[in-house]
Parts: C-alpha cells; sequence; structure tokens
C-alpha cells in the first residue's frame, strides 16, 4: 500500500504496525517522536497501531550536534 | 537617552518586545553551555541583544575545521589552539563593553553544574553531546530554571524551549541516552556550515521570548528544519505522563559518577579524558617532568600543551586533558597515561 512518510510517497506490505516500518528501515522507535495524520503517537502505539493506505506519517530523529 | 538605551532602540521600538523586555534581558543572566557553532552565535547574539551577563562554558579548543561554522572565532585562535570559552570571551568583550563575562573552559558535569550555574536565568544548550544534555534537563527541572534545547548536524535542524515545571522536556522525546554511535554526529554526517548560526539565532529569539514572559506554553513546539529539502515541521510534543524527568521527578544525571571517562568530541579525531573530581594539577610541576620533550612544550597559567606533531595533548589544571590525533579511545587513554598518568 502507499503512505506518505517524511513528505515521501513510499509502498509498504500491508497490516504492518508504525514499529516494524522504522525497524525496517533500521530506525530505533525508542529514539524517535512519530505524528500520524498530525497526532502525536505514544510508544505503546508504535508497536500497536497498523498502517493504512494513505496515511501521512512524520517520523523525528533526535539530533546531536551543535 | 543614555548611550545603552541608543545602542538597543531600534529592539526597543519592536512593541512585543518593548523597554520591559529590554530591561528583563538587562537584568538576566545567560548560561551557553557550548561555545561552539550554536552556542557561540547564540552568545554574540544575546550579547548584542543586551543581556546583563554571560556565563560561558566550554571544555574545547578553537581547531582550524571549526573556522566554516563557528563565528565566534578566528584563524589565529585555530593556530593558538586557545581554549573556546576564552576565546568567545574575547571576541564579546570586543562586542560589547557593558556586559558582564564569566569564562569556564572545563566540562560541566554533575560535579560543577551547581556552582557554574548558581543563579542563572536561563541555559542555552550549545553542547554536542547527549549526556550533558540530559544532565542539564535534570538541573533545570530541580532548580526551575528554563532551557533551550538546540541541535544541528548535517543539513538539519532542531530547537524545543523548555520551561520547567512544565513539560513536555528532553526525556518527553528521548526518554533514555541513545546507546554510543546510534545518533548521526558532525563526524560520520559532517554539518553544513550556516545551519547551527541559524538555530543559535532561533534559540536566542526563544531566550528573549521566555526572560520578556512572552513564551506561549501552547507554542513551545518541537521545531525540526530540514534546510537542505527545505521541509519545516512544529510538533507539539505532548508531556509524557511517565516521563522520568518531568513527571516522575527523577535526576539520575545528576549523580556523580567517579571514574576516569573518556569521551570522543563531535567533529575531529580529538578525545577528552576526564578524571574523577580531585585536587588541581600542578602544570609547571608536570611540564618540569615533561622535561625531555621540552621542544614541544608550552605551559601557561590555563593548559599546558604537548606537540608532538601527529598526536597533541592539552592538560588543563583541573586535570581534564584533549588528545587530538590518537585515532580511538584506548590509544587516547594511554597516551594520557604515558604523558600525565591517572
Ligand atoms: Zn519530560
Amino acid at each position: 500500500m502507499k503512505l506518505v512518510l517524511n513528505g515521501r510517497e513510499i509502498e509498504t506490505g500491508d497490516e504492518i504496525t508504525i514499529a516494524e516500518l522504522l525497524r525496517d528501515r533500521e530506525i530505533d522507535p525508542a529514539t524517535v517522536v512519530v505524528e500520524r495524520n498530525r497526532e502525536v503517537l505514544g510508544a505503546a502505539a508504535l508497536e500497536t497501531n497498523r498502517l493504512r493506505e494513505g496515511d501521512e506519517l512524520e517520523v523525528v530523529r533526535f539530533v546531536g550536534g551543535g | 537617552m543614555s548611550a545603552v538605551d541608543d545602542r538597543h532602540r531600534r529592539q526597543v521600538a519592536f512593541g512585543p518586545f518593548g523597554s520591559e523586555g529590554q530591561a528583563a534581558l538587562a537584568a538576566a543572566t545567560v548560561a551557553v553551555v557550548g561555545c561552539g557553532a550554536t552556542g557561540g552565535a547564540a552568545a554574540e547574539l544575546l550579547t548584542r541583544a543586551g543581556a546583563g551577563r554571560l556565563i560561558l562554558i566550554d571544555r574545547d579548543i578553537v581547531a582550524l575545521d571549526n573556522l566554516h561554522r563557528q563565528v565566534l572565532f578566528d584563524e589565529e585562535d585555530a593556530r593558538e589552539g586557545r581554549p573556546k570559552a576564552v576565546a568567545a570571551g574575547e571576541h564579546l568583550r570586543r562586542v560589547s563593553s557593558a556586559i558582564r563575562l564569566t569564562v569556564e573552559a572545563t566540562h560541566l558535569d554533575a560535579s560543577n553544574v551547581d556552582r557554574i550555574l548558581d543563579n542563572v536565568s536561563i541555559v542555552l544548550d550549545g553542547t554536542d553531546n547527549i549526556s550533558t544534555r540530559f544532565l542539564l534537563n535534570d538541573w533545570c527541572f530541580e532548580t526551575g530554571v528554563p532551557w533551550v534545547y538546540v541541535g544541528a548536524v548535517g543539513g538539519e535542524g532542531m530547537l524545543l524551549p523548555i520551561v520547567p515545571p512544565r513539560g513536555p522536556c528532553l526525556r518527553c522525546f528521548l526518554p533514555e541516552p541513545p546507546p554510543p554511535g546510534s545518533l548521526a554526529t558532525c563526524d560520520t554526517a559532517g554539518v553544513l556550515g550556516p545551519i547551527p548560526t541559524a538555530m543559535g539565532a532561533m534559540a536566542a529569539i526563544e531566550a528573549m521570548k521566555i526572560l520578556a514572559g512572552a513564551s506561549q506554553p501552547e507554542a513551545r513546539k518541537l521545531r525540526t528544519i530540514d534546510f537542505w529539502d527545505w521541509r519545516v515541521r512544529d510538533i507539539a510534543l505532548p508531556p509524557r505522563a511517565d516521563c522520568p524527568a518531568c513527571a516522575l521527578g527523577e535526576r539520575d544525571f545528576l549523580h556523580d559518577e567517579r571514574s576516569t571517562r573518556v569521551i570522543e568530541l563531535c567533529g575531529r579525531d580529538t578525545h577528552q579524558i576526564l578524571p574523577p573530581p580531585g585536587p588541581r594539577l600542578d602544570l609547571e610541576a608536570l611540564a618540569d617532568r615533561l622535561d625531555a620533550e621540552s621542544d614541544h612544550l608550552l605551559v601557561n597559567r590555563l593548559f599546558l600543551r604537548l606537540d608532538l606533531g601527529a598526536e597533541r595533548l592539552t592538560v588543563f589544571a583541573d586535570g581534564r586533558a584533549l588528545i587530538e590525533g590518537a585515532g580511538n579511545a584506548d590509544r587516547a587513554r594511554a597516551f594520557y597515561d604515558r604523558y600525565v598518568g591517572t
């Protein structure tokens, strides 16, 4: 199915959770903030919520440096 | 109108800030933790804006590959390897004769944070590492002092103003420090020169709003900017009900660590050796012991420098040392043990 990740359209398997999507992309779900359709999700929701066609995801990783 | 008023009249003319904001800024003590790229830009802008007092804290020395982004320093600072806090103070003194400056050329940690940040009005994050940020977050929630988190790596910057006792805080975002090597650093991802200055400018603005009492809680969002692809995101980070710092009141990072630590500094092959707090080092006595290396030795009131070409050691009187060119943490530690001893 198609969804939008950080402004770019991507193709994923059906019914995957957000945590699965992140791990596929080698992102540790404990180190990011995720917005789904403009709503911030808690850690538990990342493991259980299944993505749907057309979802808009924003995944924000911590920026160190300075 | 006095000369000082004259200097800031264009800023005072901005109504929402006004003379009350200016007075609040003039009465404020701002701690800048890390005087590199983000912190240096914020420090200069707040000096110009009329902050009353600045505490400049930095453990590092100026190097040539800092100059593309660290606006307080020049080639002479890099050639002489000046401590950044010292060089920053000298630069800012030329910008303003009125500002009160306190220079702390040291590593901020649990053992000295209460002394160094005593009586500050606000803390600006100019650090390049996670552990100091977790320390600042705990300290600010313990004392009720606001702080502004800023980060810049690659083509990207991030900012979050944090005003205790209200969340969200840093640990609402990142409950635990990520494992070493898991975050992009200036070493692995590089950094575009102007980006940290842009982020430091935003941090200075947030500090002015907070000090003027004009920072609205609902406007304090996690702001991320991808400067390269130009995407700006504002995320209303909800305070976590189980946040260790702002909800549960844990202060894990204020507890002292008692062992010597080696920390890799962001941006080049430099390691910092951090012995546990103890008596101050006698730099002259150490210079005498290193007499055989005297051709490569420089010692002054602030530090001792041993320059062996490929490797360079700078030891400060508190026992802290910077080792350049060692290649890895173990070799840096070995180099320290060889010349300074533990
Ligand atoms: Zn929190």
